[in-house]
């Protein structure tokens, strides 16, 4: 599923009705989520805040003015969430964490890494049977190399043989892409 | 120049969080920029990687149940409000303002204006009150409270017909009728008929208990299915007999008749339909009477409905209408 292709085409209007609210929620809520829980680290805040400013955003939609593209609205909107998040927990827990600045996080950054992340899953996609199937248990099941070689019957050094074919792959892949 | 087998290791090993990265990885990075960027490379794109892989540990639709439901609500109570001033239709902008503001709990407003919500003939209104009891108005009624209605105070004042579904509390919801008869409840579902052309007002009750008063200080206890009458001429209560299902079947726009006279049925579809029917001659009222139920959707429909049930024929013009024999 690509960034560039699925972006909400719709124009974020005043008109804009519960139907194309869905597919915008759809589109986005995991997207939003991941990115407000690299913030945050906590699964339940991170969707909380972004379902809090997906709300938002319908209650208001007659009144904002959105320039812009919607979905760079919504990436702010959940970033300035996530570090007020970290702020009431970290006053509350009476810690001293460090928390991000707001302007620590470039907000050109953001954009361009969320295109890093679509064209990445692309690629992943295209990656050879063998190599994939490591590298998902590697990426996506968290598990140790170690254990990926016991669950395949394999050796440590053929895992890491796969694990780096993957990533020379998925180089080549975004190189071509003009996306790294 | 590519990395020999032992700094592909180190390198994965770092990636993979298994180990630091090792002295012999930094000393190949700081070889070259060429390496550099390539160490640079792998580390965006297993971040990247670490991205897709949260982003499937959330679940869209399953969140939406939440957010979808909560936005209806939004939506809901924004139409029920719309709905209440398309009611208005002819009151004063203010009025409208002042209801704006009580709807949205804004405090710094007169306590002691009545609001009053009213529908003419044939429009219905849902409307929810400060304290969240729904109350759906029935063509030609209307229902008055004062603003501070959610705080402790559950009083209005009502007269037409209507579909309530009162807001539970511990603070009783009291409807107080033109003639005097008063209403008394709780938390329940009932459905309420005042019209002054009928000489009784008809309570009918779904879920809960109510307790109806006559200004002579009699009462009348209901229980759910249990219907209740009031004579407005001789302010007796007493229980009725009939079917609930019918009573609220306006909500779905049905007509239940049960022997009702034409008379009556014609003084519900003025009110329903905002037109005016002439009886020719006027004791046709008495004479006619029908049973069954009458689901069209349009007045026209009705009245053809009406020509194949009795021995009548009807003329349109404009809003007026004249029924006459066959």
């Amino acid at each position: 599923m690509g960034f560039e292709e699925n972006r909400f085409s719709e124009p974020f209007t005043n008109n804009f009705d519960y139907t194309s609210f869905n597919e915008l929620f759809n589109l986005y809520y995991p997207r939003l989520c991941a990115y407000a829980y690299q913030i945050t680290k906590n699964p339940t805040a991170s969707e909380d805040i972004v379902q809090e400013v997906f709300i938002r955003l319908w209650k208001g939609r007659k009144e904002l003015n959105i320039k812009g593209d919607i979905f760079n609205y919504l990436l702010k909107a959940c970033k300035n969430a996530s570090l007020n998040f970290l702020r009431s927990e970290s006053s509350r827990r009476k810690t001293l964490e460090e928390i991000p600045e707001k302007d620590s996080i470039n907000d050109m950054d953001l954009i361009e890494e969320q295109e890093l992340v679509d064209f990445v899953q692309q690629c992943i996609d295209l990656l050879p049977q063998r190599s994939r199937q490591v590298f998902l248990m590697s990426r996506f099941e968290g598990l140790k190399q170690q254990e990926i070689a016991e669950r395949l019957g394999t050796s440590i050094k053929t895992i890491k043989n796969q694990i780096w074919k993957s990533l020379q792959y998925l180089r080549t892949c975004l190189k071509e892409k003009d996306a790294i | 120049m590519s990395p020999d087998n032992k700094i592909k290791e180190h390198i994965i090993d770092h990636l993979t969080g298994e180990q630091n990265p090792s002295d012999e990885l930094n000393e190949w990075k700081n070889q070259s920029p060429e390496n550099d960027k390539t160490l640079s490379d792998f580390q965006k794109i297993w971040r990247a990687t670490d991205f897709v892989s949260n982003m499937q540990k959330f679940d869209s639709k399953h969140a939406w149940r939440k957010v979808g439901a909560t936005i209806l609500r939004e939506q809901k109570r924004k139409t029920n409000f719309q709905k209440a001033i398309y009611a208005f239709s002819g009151m004063a902008a203010s009025l409208i303002l002042v209801f704006s503001l009580t709807i949205f709990n804004q405090p710094n407003i007169n306590h002691q204006n009545p609001i009053t919500l009213s529908t003419e003939n044939g429009s219905k209104a849902e409307i929810t009150l400060p304290d969240g009891t729904e109350v759906t108005l029935n063509s030609g009624s209307s229902i008055s409270y004062l603003s501070n209605l959610s705080d402790g105070i559950r009083d209005v004042s009502f007269s037409g017909e209507a579909f309530f579904k009162v807001a539970k509390s511990k603070v009783p919801f009291v409807v107080q009728t033109a003639s005097g008869m008063k209403l008394k409840v709780l938390g329940t579902q009932f459905n309420l008929s005042t019209y002054a052309e009928n000489n009784h007002i008809e309570t009918t009750l779904l879920e809960g208990k109510v307790e109806l008063t006559s200004p002579n200080g009699n009462n009348l206890i209901l229980e759910p299915g249990q219907m209740g009458s009031y004579n407005q001429s001789t302010q007796n209560l007493a229980y009725k007999i009939g079917t609930p299902s019918h009573e609220i079947g306006w909500l779905n726009n049905k007509i239940y008749l049960d022997n009702t006279s034409l008379e009556s049925l014609t003084s519900l579809l003025e009110r329903q339909f905002n037109v005016q029917i002439l009886l020719v001659p006027t004791k046709l009222g008495t004479d006619i009477h029908y049973t069954g139920v009458l689901e069209e959707k349009t007045i026209t429909d009705i009245l053809d409905a009406l020509t194949q049930l009795s021995d009548i024929k009807y003329k349109i013009k404009g809003t007026e209408i004249i029924i006459s024999a066959k």
